[in-house]
């Protein structure tokens, strides 16, 4: 900014008079000594202070601005939907369906970073009371960006929900089991939840869960993280009806490796690891152990043969 | 008493021939005139205020005296010439300094000008004085009016619009003589004058009375460096008081 030059009319320590050009008598601070009759070059600070005041002013607001703008919305399968601004932070909800159960004035969801909306989600979302003893509910993400061809930005951040998904689902408490699902472009978390307090009706339904688990495990191919998840497998193991079901099955393997020569069915992979009986005996069964103990167990008169029994028992 | 520009040189002109002609007491006299001339040479030089009692002051002494002695008509301008002889002299006895070790607070003075390099240098320096002369009359003349710089500094308008209306009244009081006559007589603006003849609106000429008055002082004793600050920017009508 161009000052204005002024002769110095009077001078002291640290102050000066000058007359500046259009007979303006301006009385300055200065730490230079100006004599009398000195040209002064003098700028006006006031100018300079305001403008850079006024483009602080303009630079805060566009940034308030660009805080506030959606870039990219992820719907929500229970009817929410979340407005996410360029730094991942939540600046919109959006309910579409009235009869929501999440409550998102409840939660708050709006200013907070995208991890810890999706986990206040997922958590409300699993701790809703429920009637029956087991129930099954599903929460399915997906993505709209504003720019539709930035797939990379997308991507990102549909590996980021999923992260987060996962990283809650792995929290969840003893009677739930959550696992993510990925199609594409959208993102289902399936939450199965069983409720510690039981009807006689409950208590039979569980005990069918419990036995329909495994198989489904097994026959639905599920991903990594929904297979190696150990809050189900210690939710059914703590539940008392699943332990009862557990000791009828271990008795029924036990028959089925006495009677038959057939390959006995894998029943679930963390089960066993736990049981060691179950481990043993498969071990000696793949290993030809079992075979040859029960061609010794034939070998061996009657009066042995109630030994060898209860040793089979036991392995 | 501080001289004009032209009224330094011709004096220095004529003393220079007495000095020659072996009156060598004449120099007593000019040295408290000449000697604000070779201060500001000094302080140009060496890039800070210089004070008659500091050293480069003596060496700017000296520096006169050598002028005297070896100056010769044949190398231009007196003034010229002793500004050369007094910034050769501050930097030798710069460079004598600099052999010894510098104290960290001369690290803070501005780069010395360079004045041998140009005239320029010198002809604002002579500007510089006749400048401060004609200020020191224009104090001395507003003194007798009761006005202080300091007074100017407070009261002026401070909008651009108001200094061009006061001013306006103050080339239009310094063009009447017998308002000048009035003012300078009275020793204050004849408001009730500038009504009548001009239709002045009283108030604002009562409100800015000592900025009129200083700015008419101005034009009225001719001090022609000072009277290039107090023209109105824009031309204000009969009907705009």
């Amino acid at each position: 900014m161009a000052g204005k030059q002024g002769v110095v009319l009077e001078a002291g320590d640290d102050w000066a008079i000058i007359l500046l050009p259009g007979g303006e008598y301006k009385r300055i601070r200065t730490k230079e000594h100006l004599q009398i009759g000195q040209l002064y070059h003098y700028k006006n600070s006031l100018a300079i202070k305001s403008v850079s005041v006024a483009a602080v002013l303009l630079l805060m607001v566009a940034a308030g601005l660009d805080f506030f703008t959606v870039t990219a919305w992820a719907h929500f399968s229970p009817g929410i939907e979340l407005g996410i601004n360029r730094w991942n932070r939540v600046v919109a909800v959006e309910t579409t369906d009235s009869t929501l159960k999440i409550d998102n004035n409840a939660l708050s969801l709006k200013g907070k970073n995208l991890n810890q909306a999706i986990n206040l989600i997922v958590e409300e979302q699993v701790s809703q009371p429920q009637a029956e003893a087991t129930f099954k509910s599903e929460l399915s993400v997906s993505l709209s960006l504003k720019d539709k061809h930035d797939i990379k930005t997308k991507e990102k951040l549909l590996d980021q929900i999923e992260s987060c998904l996962k990283a809650s689902a792995a929290k969840k408490n003893d009677q739930s089991a959550a696992r993510v699902v990925r199609n594409d472009h959208e993102l289902k978390v399936v939450v199965e939840t069983v409720n510690p307090v039981k009807t006689n009706k409950s208590n039979k339904q569980s005990k069918k869960d419990y036995n329909n688990f495994p198989k489904a495990n097994k026959e639905q191919k599920l991903p990594q993280g929904a297979i190696n998840n150990p809050p189900r497998a210690d939710s059914w193991k703590k539940n008392q009806s699943a332990e009862k079901v557990k000791k009828e099955s271990e008795k029924q393997l036990e028959k089925q490796f006495k009677d038959d020569n057939k390959k006995p069915a894998l029943v679930n992979q963390k089960d066993n690891k736990k049981d060691g009986n179950k481990e043993k005996t498969e071990k000696n069964f793949r290993s030809g152990k079992y075979r040859k103990d029960k061609d010794n167990e034939n070998k061996n008169t009657t009066s042995n043969h109630s030994k060898g029994k209860d040793k089979n028992k036991s392995d | 008493m501080q001289l004009s520009r032209n009224e330094l040189e011709i004096m220095a002109e004529t003393v220079w021939q007495d000095y020659n002609s072996g009156n060598k007491d004449i120099l007593n006299d000019f040295y408290p005139r000449i000697l604000p001339f070779c201060l500001r040479v000094s302080s140009k030089t060496c890039g800070r205020y210089i004070e008659e009692f500091d050293e480069e002051a003596s060496i700017a002494r000296m520096a006169i005296l050598e002028a005297f002695e070896n100056y010769n008509p044949q190398r231009g301008n007196f003034m010229y010439y002793l500004a050369r002889v007094v910034h050769s002299r501050i930097i030798d006895y710069q460079r004598r300094e600099k052999k010894r070790p510098v104290p960290l607070s001369f690290l803070k003075h501005k780069v010395a000008t360079d004045i041998s390099s140009g005239e320029n240098e010198i002809e604002e320096i002579l500007n510089e004085l006749s400048r401060a002369e004609e200020i020191k009359r224009f104090s001395a003349v507003l003194g007798e009016f009761q006005i202080t710089l300091k007074d100017l500094a407070e009261l002026a308008p401070k909008q651009q619009r108001a200094r061009d209306k006061a001013l306006a009244i103050a080339w239009l009081v310094a063009k009447d003589t017998e308002m000048c006559t009035l003012l300078l007589q009275k020793k204050t603006l004849p408001l009730k004058e500038l009504e009548k003849k001009y239709a002045i609106n009283r108030k604002t000429a009562d409100k800015y009375r000592k900025y009129i008055i200083a700015a008419v002082l101005i034009v009225v004793y001719d001090l022609s460096l000072l009277k290039t600050y107090i023209k109105p920017s824009r031309k204000v009508g009969e009907n705009g008081w």
